[in-house]
């Protein structure tokens, strides 16, 4: 009996290893160490050879070099809506995007300034009077297909925004500066222009941060290939290619070695891998299956505890409230003390510290604190005493019932941040009526003017350059989402847009901020960054920016 | 026989077409997806091209008259997420499912049918206690956690199976035990009754007294007879595992028509959430139809049921 069992684990033991070399799946000592015994040791050398051999076919096939290049696995929860036409794609899609396309102004991350270096103009002129910008091509870029990039690629790829149907975040923001598609002009096969119909300079500003408007796209391979083609097959001019795509499933890439920008794939092929929950992407991480992801705070904290590397964005998302029907003037939201009493309930650090795990960051801004012209406004206090006073004083001793609006927010635990606000606001007497649901059902009843009064929101909104979008549509009297609407307000607003310098857009934004934070407009809670996991093999990830992209060629490429 | 098949096809026509109905309305009643696609700096014009580009500023009638017809030169429609072919993505995710159904399946009655007979020829005993407890465990216990727990333990700490996604053979382990818990627990109490039933009627006495032994008895007579009811909902439970095992897919990042189906419910996709009702639907029906044609075939009672009533 004895002997059959032993025989039977032999058998099995035998059958898993058989797997396991078939499969390429390593036993790899985990981030945290553990001993090994002298039979896995030779279990695990076995599979390293049978492994290196398959990595060393690839890296021939893929590179000429003998740069040790390995294939990588990367587990996201989201695709965005997956797919590969930057005008089609509306922020989740960045990360990918920004893989196989180049942008037209690039962006030096150290110094936090449009760079020359790193997109695909040389060089960039604005006129004097905010009206033309420039763009000087760099020579010799070809797109994956070997065909050179031209001033008509970068014509093309803007006059594709004016297409029905484009969902791509700042269309409407460009066009608003540009007005007619005609506006943008082919001057040589090297100079485009792009020509404004209002001051040019905070689009200017802008450029380096757009989604994925100024991705360049290839105007003869799409115009002869076709749209749905061109979906298909996507060329670009970026560090890696598309090599295969499994709708809901995974996208792998291979290194483009040829890029204008010269350096080298750290790795390759580089295979995104849709994993929804994050239970799943976590024991990926675990299991060797995947060596980068993005998690929520718990995960991360628990991970970092497992020996993984963790990184966060400086740039994420500010975790603010506003209150949507503002412009109706209606009570009791309409009265400044009250909303300040609202915020003044909120226990901050107390949710940063027991939701955010302290990795958030209370304060008093609208946008995260890396962002350009951030005021610096400090988080109001908590102070449950004034806010029973000054809701008195406003003539709600006994509170009032709102309507607290919300919805999820990957990795975020929107919910529980809603009833730790709402829990807040039951001393102060103030009865929260919580409608947890999702964006778009949200999003068409704030559209509708269908929300119900009062209405309080709790919304996570991405910072940095949106602010500018953000303030033409939500604090503009004539914006589609407007929650304010004071003339005061609209007159900072285009403050913003008539700047004509840095310093002088800065000013307008902090004007802005300060309009918000000190008539209570919008209430700030906490900033918190996209938070990324690595193993051993990724030791430093500067996540985030560009504007909201994971930065993944960060560690997957080196210049 | 050829009438009781009519009428069972006209029943299923009309379901189908109040499912429609129902899935149609239904997906239009929780919100615009035009709001889900864009970000909050869009402008009206710019959602106003995008809702009539997917035909959403057309009254719902004629909407749903639009659809009709597609649907009759069967013609799903696109993804409004992804803009592929609604049809190439669901055939694209059925066999996925299927085949893990199918796994789940044969291992749900492999072991299903051993447990229930044993909890029923030993009644009343400790094995009956612990074959029962074993199965109100398996329809108990989620199957996200069950899932999870069976990731943590042989992806994780063993490090013996993929944690997630179809890329081989041993892919499908995990995902099929975990799916196939809930169904073998269901297949052991539905065969422990029915046996018990069949144990104590007159042909197993007689089988009994002729002599026959024990083992030829339960696992020969009895068990063939007692099959019947499992047979009928066996048929039912591999549809529900082929169409709606979106936990257990999501969980495993496995890609079938149940993850399929959780993308389109969270982007509102709903030129595929129809799609997938319809099919799903569909598969529904067409096995319901089998399992009652077989029901008929194995037992002429039903046969006998509907000339009666005739």
């Amino acid at each position: 009996m004895g002997g059959r069992q032993r025989r039977a684990e032999a058998r099995d033991s035998r059958k898993r290893k058989e797997a396991k070399t078939s499969l390429g799946l390593e036993r790899k000592q985990g981030p945290s160490g553990a001993s090994i015994s002298r039979r896995e040791f030779l279990v695990r050398a076995g599979l390293a050879a049978a492994g290196l051999s398959i990595i060393s076919r690839g890296v021939a096939q893929a590179s000429p070099s003998s740069q040790p290049v390995s294939k990588i696995a990367i587990a996201l929860g989201t695709f965005g809506n997956e797919q590969f036409d930057p005008r089609a794609s509306a922020g989740d899609n960045q990360p990918y995007l920004r893989l196989l396309y180049d942008p037209l102004m690039g962006y030096d991350r150290a110094a936090q300034q449009p760079s020359k270096a790193t997109g695909l103009a040389e060089d960039w002129t604005l006129s004097s009077d905010g009206k033309r910008l420039t763009f000087k091509l760099r020579n010799g870029v070809r797109f994956h297909d070997g065909s050179e990039l031209t001033a008509d690629d970068v014509q093309y790829t803007f006059q594709r925004l004016y297409l029905p149907g484009t969902i791509s975040t700042n269309a409407a923001l460009i066009k608003s500066f540009v007005g007619p598609k005609e506006n943008i002009v082919v001057r040589d096969t090297r100079t485009v222009e792009f020509n404004f119909v209002q001051n040019g300079f905070p689009l200017f500003q802008f450029f380096p941060w757009l989604d994925t408007e100024s991705l360049i796209l290839p105007k003869a391979y799409l115009e002869s290939k076709g749209e749905d083609y061109f979906r298909q097959h996507p060329v670009g001019t970026g560090r890696y290619k598309l090599a295969a795509h499994q709708s809901g499933r995974s996208i792998t890439f291979e290194a483009n070695q040829q890029h204008w920008a010269g350096g080298q794939a750290n790795f390759t092929p580089v295979t995104l891998r849709l994993v929804a929950e994050e239970t799943t992407r976590a024991a990926l991480l675990q299991s060797g299956q995947a060596e980068v992801g993005v998690f929520g705070v718990d995960r991360a904290i628990a991970l970092k505890n497992a020996g993984f590397h963790v990184f966060e964005s400086t740039v994420g998302s500010v975790e603010l409230l506003y209150f949507a029907n503002l412009h109706k003037k209606t009570p009791p939201i309409s009265d400044a003390r009250v909303r300040r009493a609202l915020g003044l309930a909120i226990d901050k650090d107390e949710i940063n510290k027991k939701l955010f795990r302290g990795l958030g960051r209370t304060t008093g801004d609208f946008q995260p604190r890396a962002s350009f012209g951030v005021a610096g406004l400090p988080p109001l206090p908590f102070d449950i005493g004034q806010a029973r006073r000054l809701l008195s004083e406003a003539g709600y001793p006994n509170g009032f019932s709102v309507s607290f609006q919300g919805f999820p927010k990957a990795g975020w635990d929107q919910k529980s941040v809603m009833e730790a606000i709402a829990g807040s606001w039951s001393h102060i007497g103030v009865k929260a009526e919580i409608a947890y649901r999702d964006y778009g059902a949200y999003r068409a009843d704030w559209v509708g003017k269908r929300l119900p009064d009062p209405v309080v929101t709790l919304h996570p909104m991405p910072g940095y350059k949106f602010w500018l979008g953000l303030q033409s549509g939500l604090l503009k009297s004539t914006g589609v989402l407007t929650i304010a609407g004071p003339t005061e307000l609209d007159a900072l607003v285009n403050q913003s847009f008539a700047a004509s310098d840095e310093a002088a857009e800065g000013r307008a934004f902090q004007a802005v901020d300060k309009y918000l934070y000190d008539n209570y407009i919008a209430l700030s809670i906490l900033e918190l960054g996209t938070i990324g996991v690595t193993g051993k093999r990724v030791s430093d990830w500067k996540i985030g920016a560009v504007p909201l992209s994971l930065n993944l060629a960060y560690f997957l490429w080196s210049s | 026989m050829v009438r009781y098949l009519l009428g069972r096809f006209m029943q299923s026509m009309v379901a189908l077409f109040l499912v429609t109905l129902v899935v149609f309305a239904m997906s239009r009643a929780t919100g615009d997806p035009t709001y889900l696609l864009v970000g909050p700096q869009a402008t009206q014009q710019q959602i106003d091209d995008i809702r009539h580009s997917l035909g959403l500023d057309k009254p719902l009638l004629a909407q749903y008259e639009i659809y009709v017809q597609h649907l009759l030169r069967g013609d799903l429609g696109k993804s409004v997420r992804s803009g592929e072919p609604v049809s190439a993505l669901i055939f694209g995710a059925l066999p996925y499912s299927a085949v893990l159904a199918a796994i789940a399946m044969a291992l749900a009655l492999a072991a299903g049918i051993p447990l229930g007979v044993v909890s029923a020829t030993g009644h009343g005993s400790a094995r009956d206690w612990l074959s029962r407890t074993i199965a109100i465990l398996g329809q108990s216990a989620p199957s996200f956690l069950v899932g999870i727990v069976l990731v943590e333990l042989f992806a994780v700490r063993f490090r013996a199976l993929p944690a997630a996604g179809a890329d081989s053979l041993l892919s499908y382990i995990l995902p099929s035990i975990t799916l196939s818990l809930y169904v073998t627990a269901g297949i052991a109490r539905l065969l422990r009754m029915s046996m018990l039933e069949i144990l104590d009627s007159e042909f197993v006495k007689v089988a009994r007294a002729t002599g026959l032994p024990e083992r030829q008895v339960v696992w020969k007579h009895a068990l063939r007879n007692a099959l019947l009811p499992v047979v009928a909902f066996g048929g039912l439970w591999l549809a529900l595992l082929i169409t709606l095992n979106t936990v257990v897919e999501v969980v495993f990042a496995w890609p079938g028509v149940g993850t399929l189906l959780y993308n389109g419910i969270l982007f509102r996709d709903f030129p595929l959430i129809q799609g997938l009702t319809l099919v799903i639907t569909s598969i529904l029906l067409m096995i319901n139809l089998l399992v009652d044609l077989l029901s008929v075939w194995i037992d002429p009672r039903v046969r006998l049921g509907q000339r009666a009533l005739g």
